[in-house]
């Protein structure tokens, strides 16, 4: 390893010693990587100025706008779509004889909880929550077959689609609103997937209390992977729109 | 008498550090804007220029816009320049993304500079430099960007840009390699 290789191998690693900055200050090569203090740039002021003016004009007609109130909306709005569509669909698996209600009604918690804090949870600064929400791609599937009371009911796929359309049927709105909102933030896949879970969990959590079929195959491809299926495609939908601002 | 524009005044002679500035701002108060727009505006269109190139001053625009309109999103006392520089990265990611197709930026030409930018008083910054630099990839252009002429540290720009910092190591390491090819090269072929 010569000495270009040296430095170069200290400044990819932070660790730039007194030997390799002397060696760069001599060398035609290395010269030019060495860091250096990088002063402000000089004039123009003038279009600095634009700039400024531009961004105090558009503070003064833009209210502060928490983040937070966005979130207590949509989770709001999503826990009312939820709700009404459980209610016009009604209670038919909860009732069912077959029914585990325990089971239901931990799974029916978790759900809600998706569908509410979730959307809370997708939206908050910083990436770190957003990440851990798409955890639930596996968990929620799961808790679904865990809770199913493994009866398979729907036989042909016309008796089944239903619960499918259900679920992305019922999403459209919440999921609408959200990609609204994303439009106010960075593009960030994994946070468009998470408010996309959230938005597609109203639909789950109305079949989880009507839909009888409680096969693991029935409630992987009709419930489940429709589910995924919408997060998967909200992705390119926020790609389409057009970005207000772009802050984490 | 004709008042001096902020701009050019000399540079801000207020000791509240950025954080309490924001928390300010955030409020609403301009003057608190203003003072930050003044400390970061000048250097942060320079790192945008090495990015974006001749499109800088309409990112940074971009960026401050961004600030200004979704500025609840702050968290209050967290630091305010890595989060500047993240709203700006995304913001030049995004001007790249969708001028892609129509105007590549990497390319074997230097970037054009606006007729009344003055030259870049950093003596160890040559056009050459910055030509070398608008042919890496855009993650290894970043990464050098905020590591060789802001200062940030590998840790920081992990944090900055929402990957590990093995990650940016790497893109570091491999955009220093192909810049130091390039540069020799250019002087290979100069002699």
């Amino acid at each position: 390893m010569n000495d270009c290789d040296r430095f170069l191998e200290a400044l990819a690693s932070d660790r730039l010693d007194d030997a390799s900055r002397t060696h760069a200050r001599g060398c035609a090569d290395c010269g030019p990587l060495l860091p250096a203090e990088a002063p402000d740039e000089g004039a123009p002021a003038a279009s600095l100025e634009a700039i400024r003016s531009r961004a105090l004009d558009t503070l003064r007609t833009t209210p502060l706008r928490p983040w937070t109130h966005d979130a207590a909306r949509i989770a709001l709005l999503q826990g009312a779509v939820a709700g009404v569509v459980a209610v016009m669909l009604g209670d038919r698996n909860w009732a069912s004889p077959m029914a585990d209600h325990l089971a239901l009604a931990v799974v029916g918690a978790v759900l809600l909880a998706v569908v509410t804090l979730g959307s809370v949870l997708a939206l908050a600064p910083g990436r770190r929550w957003t990440r851990w929400m798409l955890v639930l791609i596996p968990v929620v599937p799961a808790l679904l077959v865990l809770s199913g009371n493994g009866v398979h009911t729907t036989t042909t796929m016309r008796t089944a689609l239903p619960c499918l359309l259900t679920v992305v049927l019922t999403a459209v709105i919440p999921l609408a609103v959200g990609l609204a909102l994303l439009r106010g933030m960075a593009l960030d896949g994994p946070r468009t997937m998470a408010l996309a879970l959230s938005a597609g969990a109203t639909g789950l959590f109305a079949l989880h209390w009507h839909c009888t079929d409680g096969s693991a195959s029935h409630l992987m491809a009709y419930h489940a992977l429709p589910w995924v299926a919408l997060a998967l495609l909200a992705v390119p939908l926020r790609r389409a729109l057009p970005t207000r601002s772009h802050v984490p | 008498m004709k008042p001096v524009p902020p701009l050019l005044r000399t540079p801000s002679e207020s000791t509240e550090t950025d954080e309490r500035l924001m928390e300010r701002f955030v409020q609403g108060d301009e003057g608190a804007f203003s003072e930050l727009f003044t400390r970061h505006a000048g250097r942060l269109r320079t790192a945008l220029r090495r990015i974006v190139g001749p499109a800088a001053d309409d990112v940074l625009q971009t960026t401050f816009l961004s600030i200004v309109r979704a500025r609840g999103r702050y968290q209050l006392g967290s630091p305010f320049r890595p989060w500047l520089y993240t709203v700006a990265i995304n913001a030049a990611r995004d001007h790249l993304r969708r001028h892609r197709r129509e105007e590549p930026h990497a390319s074997d030409t230097l970037p054009d500079v606006p007729a009344e930018q003055a030259p870049l008083p950093d003596p160890g910054l040559t056009r050459t430099v910055e030509a070398a630099l608008a042919q890496l990839p855009e993650s290894q252009r970043e990464a050098i960007v905020l590591h060789r002429f802001e200062g940030f540290s590998f840790k920081e720009i992990a944090k900055l840009l929402g990957v590990t910092e093995t990650a940016v190591k790497v893109r570091a390491h491999r955009g220093y390699e192909r810049l130091r090819t390039l540069l020799a090269s250019e002087r290979e072929q100069l002699a």
